[in-house]
């Protein structure tokens, strides 16, 4: 799974010589969940991350490649939220290191979507996430009550981490928090887009798109994704062999 | 969270005085409970209930809903957690927060087309955002179509809202009758509003329903609104907000 290598490259990249702080993760670290979907209103929010008008983005990235990902770990770059004290742009990036998915391609497809909808199902308490699937968008509101009780992203951090190790696919994670406001968020969405159409090109690939480069509207996701076109016309190629197979039979 | 919401429907015959009531109702619980969570959803797509209370509305449910509806058509392919993530994302847009009080417009919800799987998930998403609150109060929309078409699965408190006439009287049976066969409901009671011959008033009745409240015409309350003053101005006499503070207590909700 070397699709997102890139994305991975490029993310590095954007954060490079960014003052940071890293934590391993322990799952005692977690901050307490929820369970379902907490409301916190504007009036009993302390601050807003990602706030509205204010830079943010989402996305997952995986990985086979362990020089990438080789810990479960959370990194912060920017204020923690014992610092904040309004509201602030806000990224949450994950890289996830999977391992060797060989199976069917349709499985590979599911497997990737169920691990990145692990974050569907992290209520941290006081700590409201709200995501726009469309614009890769992350706006999370903070409880003063959170706040009092000293909420951070260590601990928000290996919430995410054990949510997304309950996955038996999953090896290591690294989950990403951004609240530097000097980071060039636009360029962290062009990436999430990119991310995003990466996965569902995958989709596409499964839904038997055309195998005629020049006619295929994904053509400019496969030129720049590495690894895509070979994807691409190996489930095309499986496709084929299988209607051989089926119309063999019936004759 | 409360697992204890209390959710109230406003229901009756157009031109009743629901949204005024509603309104003099959110204003009683917002001053009776100030550390509780209230909030009021317009489910009248004439949008009555943010002007009685004040609130600008820049964007109601179904405007989300058109959106996520013409994304889908452009091919924006999505799967069920992302359509609801998206829709909850949106819906925040949507909830206007005053310091009293949370404010939900629906618009015109199935207005065009049928979209089931997003309309389904904004009915996940109101249930979602109502079980938040500890009492949400809807301004429902005139006759019984939305308690047919279930916008809100549950409702605790149904209140049937009538004027003086034969029709109005007709309309909340009508209610009561479509409500028992398709909502749980714990409470039910009937206020009788526009009171003008206090005689005539106990000819109104529905089976096994008790009147609530008996409100008389409110001249101060035309007077508040023709001042462009919201019900949160009104004075602490006026015979509307007596009326509906009495509706309330009789459904043991202060």
């Amino acid at each position: 799974m070397e699709l997102y290598n890139k994305l991975i490259d490029e993310t590095n990249k954007l954060l490079q010589g960014k003052k940071s702080i890293s934590w391993d993760y322990n799952p005692s670290d977690a901050w307490p969940d929820n369970g379902s979907a907490e409301l916190v209103l504007r009036s009993d929010s302390a601050f807003e991350l990602g706030a509205d008008g204010l830079g943010s983005a989402n996305y997952i990235l995986h990985t086979t490649n362990p020089d990438y990902v080789n810990k479960d770990e959370t990194i912060l770059y920017g204020p923690d939220l014992t610092k904040l004290r309004s509201d602030t742009p806000f990224a949450r990036i994950v890289l996830i290191r999977v391992g060797v998915l060989d199976d069917d391609d349709e499985v590979v497809y599911r497997t990737l979507k169920d691990i990145e909808f692990c974050k569907y199902h992290v209520y941290p308490v006081g700590y409201m996430v709200r995501m726009s699937p469309e614009s890769f968008r992350e706006q999370v509101r903070i409880s003063k009550d959170a706040v009092k009780r000293h909420i951070s992203f260590k601990a928000v951090g290996a919430s995410y981490i054990k949510k997304y190790k309950e996955n038996a696919n999953v090896l290591n994670v690294k989950v990403i928090f951004v609240t530097d406001p000097s980071i060039d968020y636009n360029a962290l969405t062009v990436t999430a887009n990119m991310a995003d159409k990466i996965t569902s090109t995958l989709t596409h690939i499964l839904e038997g798109i055309p195998t005629d480069c020049s006619v295929c509207q994904l053509k400019d996701v496969c030129d720049e994704v590495e690894g895509m076109k070979e994807l691409h016309f190996g489930a095309a190629a499986k496709q084929a062999a299988r209607k051989n197979n089926t119309e063999a039979s019936r004759s | 969270m409360s697992e204890d919401a209390k959710i109230i429907t406003v229901a009756g015959k157009g031109g009743v005085g629901k949204t005024s009531i509603s309104a003099c109702m959110v204003r009683v619980l917002s001053d009776r409970y100030p550390d509780k969570k209230i909030l009021a959803i317009d489910a009248d797509p004439a949008v009555g209930l943010s002007v009685a209370l004040g609130v600008d509305v820049k964007l109601t449910l179904d405007n989300i809903r058109t959106s996520v509806v013409d994304s889908v058509e452009n091919g924006e392919t999505r799967e069920a957690l992302e359509l609801l993530s998206e829709a909850r994302f949106r819906i925040f847009d949507a909830l206007v927060e005053t310091p009293k009080f949370a404010f939900l417009a629906i618009g015109r919800p199935e207005s065009s087309g049928c979209y089931c799987k997003v309309n389904s998930y904004l009915k996940e998403v109101i249930g979602m955002i109502a079980n938040n609150f500890d009492y949400v109060v809807i301004d429902g929309e005139a006759g019984i179509e939305q308690i047919q078409r279930r916008v809100m699965e549950k409702v605790t408190h149904l209140v049937l809202v009538t004027d003086q006439s034969k029709k109005g009287g007709q309309v909340i049976n009508t209610i009561k009758k479509v409500s028992d066969d398709l909502i749980e409901y714990e409470r039910i009671g009937i206020v009788i509003n526009r009171i003008t011959n206090p005689e005539l008033a106990d000819l109104i009745k529905v089976p096994g329903v008790e009147v609530i409240a008996k409100i008389p015409s409110d001249p101060g309350f035309a007077a508040n609104d023709i001042k462009g003053k919201s019900v949160m101005e009104l004075p602490e006499n006026d015979v509307l907000l007596n009326g509906a503070k009495e509706a309330l207590k009789n459904l043991n909700l202060i």
